[in-house]
């Protein structure tokens, strides 16, 4: 039953393998999808290009479903999985600073390095200050750790919050999905622009 | 477009599936019926009390003592080097807390016997193979290392052995429970498990 | 038909997924899903039966003797079936448990062996399954 982690010790360079094979096939997958591209990660939120929104929202539900089937058949042990600690503050903050910098910058941290790799300086500017961003925030971090730390809620999860079974909570995810992305096709027919990339 | 439409449509339908299944954040045994059989019947889970004597004296730090006992039992006579797991909270709550370390041989024990052969099954089945039992529980425990003496004419050197690790046995335990309330409260609480936090990673 | 034409490929992969689902949920010879849910009677302690309840216990009762010792009351011989306990999951014993219509009550002078067995017969979705346990005897 998977993770296999729980029945081996994997050698330190077996893990770092696995995550060089694992991070080469994701910046694979951002750059065929187009997201080097500045213009089509801004378009998300100016709606002329939600593409965003399809790839990233597919892939959560497709992880979702795929791990409980696989939870459910005894593939895979969901209780060994992590779940992201919380932190009320920091999520709602950092929120708030991620958005301003993504529709900025045209890029989020992963498709920043997507576009380095294909030789853009503003991507290379923009990780940049990203770097500079983490190393403020570690520099800053006696003096805002109580707000960093503050609202501690625990690695929850939405379904037992809100008191739905997982299955349940699956299927109003995946509704709501199939929702959002027939609004996003609405949008980008009312917000289209020229297509520019034929320009570049 | 189409290939979208029929992503949509497939995923929704996996999710009706799964919508209807029960599933729960409880675990299952990864175990096979069969094997679990064969190996809780056999002798190897049992430990008897004159070898989990010998861990206690030696402080050996490979061997967990669980007491499923309810806390107000547990207060009143421990084991010295035991933690209190009561057995509804085993089943309840997610074991891996006290039961994940591989390296560790978790011992149960109480004083009736159901609960502690209970206990192993359920260890065992969730896929906690260093499980043992201390065979007769609590009761035997007392029996043997309070209470036996050693009445023949001559003594063996192995017997010697025995009885002298009983007797520190006894020792320490007669030692444990006999601290007054509020300090053996505040030992018992030092021993008492963190939840093992697994390291996380960010994006 | 021609949607099943051009849909087929989701098709496929949801009946797939199906049957899968239905081979996990209906498998006898494994352990059910959530293994807190059918290990609990043996935390509020209903599974642990006395002599003097059988007789007001509805249904088909099946005793089952897994020890050395037989069941000491002659009254139960009738509905008592002989198992080891090495052989409890045996094709034509477990046939006989499930086919039971009405409780099941595992019976050893070896208590800790009856426990073990409820235990595994419980996980593996065996229901109205119970422990015999002697009155007043040693525990």
């Amino acid at each position: 039953m998977a993770p296999l982690s729980s029945y081996f010790i994997f050698p330190e360079w077996l893990n770092m393998l696995t995550a060089f094979l694992i991070g080469t096939a994701f910046g694979f997958a951002l750059e065929q999808a187009g997201f080097s591209s500045s213009r089509k990660l801004a378009g998300m939120f100016y709606g002329y290009d939600t593409t965003v929104l399809k790839v990233f929202f597919t892939a959560a539900i497709v992880a979702l479903i795929g791990s409980q089937f696989l939870g459910y058949l005894g593939i895979l042990n969901l209780n060994q999985v992590y779940v992201n600690e919380f932190y009320v503050a920091s999520s709602i903050i950092g929120g708030v600073i991620m958005g301003a910098g993504f529709i900025m910058g045209g890029f989020c941290p992963g498709t920043g390095l997507s576009a380095l790799s294909i030789g853009k300086i503003d991507a290379m500017v923009f990780v940049a200050g990203g770097f500079a961003g983490a190393f403020l925030f570690t520099e800053t971090y006696p003096l805002i750790e109580k707000l960093a730390t503050s609202g501690y809620r625990g690695p929850v999860k939405i379904n037992e919050s809100i008191g739905l079974s997982p299955g349940l909570f699956t299927l109003l995810l995946t509704v709501a999905a199939a929702g959002m992305f027939l609004v996003a096709e609405i949008a980008e027919r009312k917000f289209a622009r020229p297509e520019i990339t034929s320009e570049l | 477009m189409e290939t979208g439409r029929k992503i949509c449509l497939l995923l929704i339908l996996l999710s009706l599936i799964l919508a209807l299944l029960p599933l729960t954040s409880n675990r299952s045994f990864t175990a096979k019926p069969h094997a679990l059989l064969a190996g809780v019947l056999s002798n190897e889970t049992s430990l008897s009390v004159d070898q989990v004597a010998e861990y206690i004296v030696k402080e050996d730090s490979t061997i967990q003592l669980i007491d499923l006992r309810m806390p107000e039992e547990f207060r009143k006579q421990t084991i010295p080097g035991a933690v209190n797991i009561p057995y509804t909270d085993l089943i309840s709550k997610d074991p891996d807390i006290w039961l994940g370390n591989k390296d560790t041989k978790s011992i149960f024990y109480s004083d009736n016997d159901p609960e502690q052969s209970f206990a192993l099954v359920y260890a065992k089945g969730l896929g906690y193979n260093n499980s043992f039992v201390m065979s007769g529980g609590a009761g035997e425990w007392v029996r043997t290392i309070m209470e036996t003496r050693f009445t023949g004419e001559r003594i063996t050197a192995r017997e010697n052995a025995l009885f002298e690790t009983r007797r520190r046995a006894g020792e320490m335990y007669t030692t444990l429970n006999s601290l007054p309330d509020s300090l053996k409260a505040g030992f018992l609480e030092s021993r008492k498990f963190s939840a093992k936090k697994l390291d996380g990673g960010c994006e | 038909m021609k949607l099943l034409k051009q849909y087929w490929i989701v098709l496929a992969i949801f009946i797939l997924i199906i049957v899968l689902v239905l081979i996990r949920t209906f498998s006898t010879g494994n352990f059910r899903y959530d293994a807190v849910k059918w290990a609990e009677p043996s935390a509020t302690g209903s599974n642990i039966i006395y002599e003097a309840q059988l007789d007001s216990m509805s249904g088909n009762k099946l005793l089952i003797d897994l020890g050395a010792e037989p069941v000491s009351d002659s009254r139960f011989s009738d509905i008592t079936v002989k198992m080891e306990p090495g052989s409890i999951l045996d094709k034509q014993n477990i046939k006989l448990i499930r086919k039971n219509r009405g409780p099941v009550i595992l019976y050893s002078d070896n208590t800790s062996e009856a426990a073990k067995i409820w235990m595994i017969l419980s996980e593996m979705g065996v229901k109205g399954l119970y422990i015999l346990s002697d009155d007043g005897g040693n525990k």
